[in-house]
């Protein structure tokens, strides 16, 4: 299988080219671990960055506990979680977000185009009303968001034409289907208990996130993540259209499902520790873009790599901003847009 | 540009220098007595057997504390209201650190960072996970009741238990026992007035909240209980919204459903009651033209709703008298509310200010 180059494409890369055989993603990678070490020391209860360490290290290594047991909680508790929540979410996001604009070859796919979403929310919202405990309303919305899915997939099969196209269509059609059938069952809830529970589940946080929880939809994620990253180069086949890929020797349709799936696994997982975060899957794989351009060989990586990042440093801000919680969501648009919009300027080819 | 990033850079660099000062100052002060307790949702704890610092992670349980033990509160759940509040200085001056409650979520690490001997959470879906993030601190639950949550049907009329669980926890026994007293005169005595009014006599009410007065509350909401308990009928038959409530509805609506009485809520009631009063269209309205449109009293602690807390326990003689003033000529309304003030809002009230709370704006 030839490897396809596409980087005489419009999409030049604009940085990393002073740097020699470094790689964007070993830097990418490596700003990433200074930064998952220093979000330890982040916070709005003040713990020195050495107590920090102390606390960390107590846990590999034997130590005198020599402080204050209530920094064990802030460390491994509250902040431990968030930061490897932050992380695979960020990281989830974009790598589904990027797999999708290739897979349709179009860059304003974001991750939740064949309904991913708003499946885990019907799920959700389902369970809530059943009175499901936790572990029954994430399960629920898991299966939501592979119900929802999957519908697309199927609707799309039947209909003759050009496969993206109605896979994008049929998304479209089931992402309204499953918005309604959400809003009905908002309309049918207990206004005093269930409500409040479904506009909770639907804002999504990562306040809330405990090990727990990542534990059960950590697998689905990083066994999507890998078999997308295994098979990243064949994205350049696909981004040159159907028929050259087929006559490449590529079985566009079962690559297709491959992803579809992947994908899936990995932003419903997603959606159902965090609830719905907008922006990241959208924004990051273009940032990837810039950075090293539209061979997916190198943007999906690059594009996880920053997508962690990107929401490492949003949940940070959450965290210390306010003396309460600051919606995620909220953040990822009022940050993202602008650094995106300051990102196109700097461009040097046009965008559009 | 470079010259903010330097700013920027600075403030950083001092915010972190700054917590890693303060993190320094941290030292392990542990009273060493403790004792075993049972909260309201049947969990055994360990607390310790003085109490002096509570945080509570919404408004209710807040005003519960307040009303009880306010010398123990480390922060609170939102400002007092008013301007100035009717509060002594040192708890209007207390730190505000929010909590899980209406569209609001909390930051765990403020909380912890006001060092809190205890927790207080009034809903008991969420208190494993509160404990889990808080560790070593306590939450103590503190709502009974068949839904274990502070916006259950019976919340107005069941926090008996609850004060007199915070004032063994809290080591105020002698004030939860008067406050207890206070209730059930009070409801008591609105029974006594409102027990044999028929229904079709009972006087009709809409809840006028928001910005122009068009937003409200159903019967049945959380935020109208006072109201139906205190034997007024509310006109609003919209849909219950959750957590703030304040559903919208249309002037057309309101004048179909002609209320007696209005009532402004949450909002910015000065400016709402001049609209009322004035609007040409508000003013064909019978409860208009007949001069009964009222203020929720809300300073420091709102008496009705925002939040429908304990503080409704004072809201109790306002409101089953605003309804029927011919059937509580025997009330002596402002020393109900003087002695209210004096000892659970821990405020002397001066003539001119109990006149304020209980008048509409000139």
């Amino acid at each position: 299988m030839a490897k396809v180059s596409l980087r005489q494409n419009r999409f030049g890369p604009i940085r990393f080219r002073g740097m020699g055989g470094v790689s964007a993603a070993v830097v990418l990678a490596v700003v990433l671990a200074a930064l998952f070490i220093l979000s330890f020391a982040v916070g709005r209860y003040p713990i020195s960055p050495i107590d920090v360490v102390r606390v960390l290290a107590s846990h590999v290594m034997p130590m005198d506990h020599t402080w204050p047991e209530i920094l064990d909680t802030v460390v491994t508790q509250i902040r431990l979680p968030r930061i490897l929540a932050a992380m695979l979410v960020g990281a989830s996001l974009s790598l589904a977000g990027a797999s999708f604009q290739g897979l349709f070859r179009n860059p304003l796919v974001s991750p939740d185009i064949l309904g991913v979403s708003l499946g885990a929310g019907f799920g959700a919202a389902s369970a809530i009303l059943l009175s499901g405990n936790i572990v029954a309303i994430q399960a629920s919305a898991f299966a939501g968001a592979i119900a929802a899915v999957g519908i697309s997939y199927v609707v799309s099969k039947m209909v003759k034409g050009n496969p993206t196209l109605s896979l994008i269509l049929a998304g479209m059609a089931i992402s309204a289907l499953f918005g309604a059938l959400l809003s009905l069952m908002k309309y049918v809830a207990d206004p005093v208990d269930q409500l409040p529970a479904i506009t909770y589940w639907l804002m999504g946080s990562l306040a809330a996130v405990n090990m727990r929880d990542l534990l059960f939809a950590s697998i689905p994620m990083v066994g999507g993540i890998v078999v997308l990253l295994l098979i990243r180069w064949r994205f350049n086949v696909l981004s040159m259209g159907e028929e050259e890929a087929i006559a490449l020797g590529v079985d566009t349709g079962r690559l297709r499902a491959i992803v579809i799936v992947c994908s899936t696994a990995i932003t419903a997982s997603a959606v159902c520790i965090s609830g719905t975060i907008g922006w990241v899957g959208l924004v990051i794989p273009h940032v990837g873009r810039m950075l090293v351009g539209p061979n997916h060989q190198r943007l999906l990586p690059v594009s996880l790599l920053l997508g962690a990042a990107y929401l490492l440093v949003i949940d940070d801000i959450c965290r210390v901003a306010a003396s309460i919680e600051i919606p995620i969501g909220i953040l990822t648009a009022i940050v993202g847009a602008p650094f995106f919009v300051y990102l196109l300027n700097r461009s040097e080819k046009g965008w559009a | 540009m470079k010259n903010r990033l330097k700013a920027l850079s600075l403030w950083l660099i001092g915010l972190v220098l700054t917590a890693s000062l303060a993190g320094c100052g941290q030292d392990t002060s542990s009273s060493g007595t403790t004792r075993v307790i049972t909260d309201m949702y049947g969990r055994e704890l360990t607390v310790p057997t003085t109490i002096n610092r509570v945080l509570t992670s919404g408004p209710i349980e807040m005003e519960l504390v307040y009303l009880i033990a306010p010398e123990k509160l480390a922060g609170l759940s939102f400002t007092f209201n008013g301007n100035p509040p009717l509060v002594p200085e040192e708890y209007s001056s207390l730190p505000v650190v929010g909590g899980w409650f209406g569209t609001q979520t909390g930051n765990y690490e403020t909380f912890i960072a006001a060092e809190p001997d205890i927790i207080l959470e009034g809903t008991q879906a969420n208190i494993s996970e509160r404990q889990e993030k808080f560790g070593s601190i306590p939450v103590v639950g503190v709502r009974a009741g068949e839904e274990s949550t502070n916006y259950a049907d019976d919340a107005l009329t069941g926090y008996e238990d609850e004060i007199r669980f915070l004032g063994d926890l809290l080591g105020a026994k002698k004030q939860a026992e008067k406050l207890i007293k206070y209730y059930d005169d009070a409801m008591d005595y609105v029974d006594e007035v409102v027990s044999d009014i028929p229904d079709a006599d009972k006087v009709t009410v809409y809840y006028a909240e928001g910005k122009n007065g068009l937003s409200t509350d159903p019967a049945g909401s959380m935020h109208t209980r006072l109201l139906a308990f205190c034997g007024g009928t509310n006109v609003a038959n919209v849909t219950l919204k959750p957590g703030y409530g304040m559903a919208e509805t249309s002037l057309e609506q309101i004048a179909l459903w002609d209320p007696d009485m209005i009532i402004i809520g949450r909002g910015s009631q000065t400016a709402l009651y001049q609209t009322i009063m004035n609007d040409s269209i508000w003013k064909q309205l019978r409860a208009v033209s007949s001069g009964q449109v009222s203020i929720r009293p809300d300073n420091p602690l709102s008496w009705f709703d925002g939040p429908p807390g304990p503080c409704q326990i004072v809201g109790m003689y306002w409101m089953v008298n605003k309804l029927y003033p011919d059937r509580t000529t025997d009330l002596d309304l402002e020393a109900k509310v003087k002695e209210f003030y004096s000892s659970f809002f821990h405020y002397d009230l001066s003539d001119e200010e109990l006149a304020g709370l209980l008048a509409n704006p000139g």
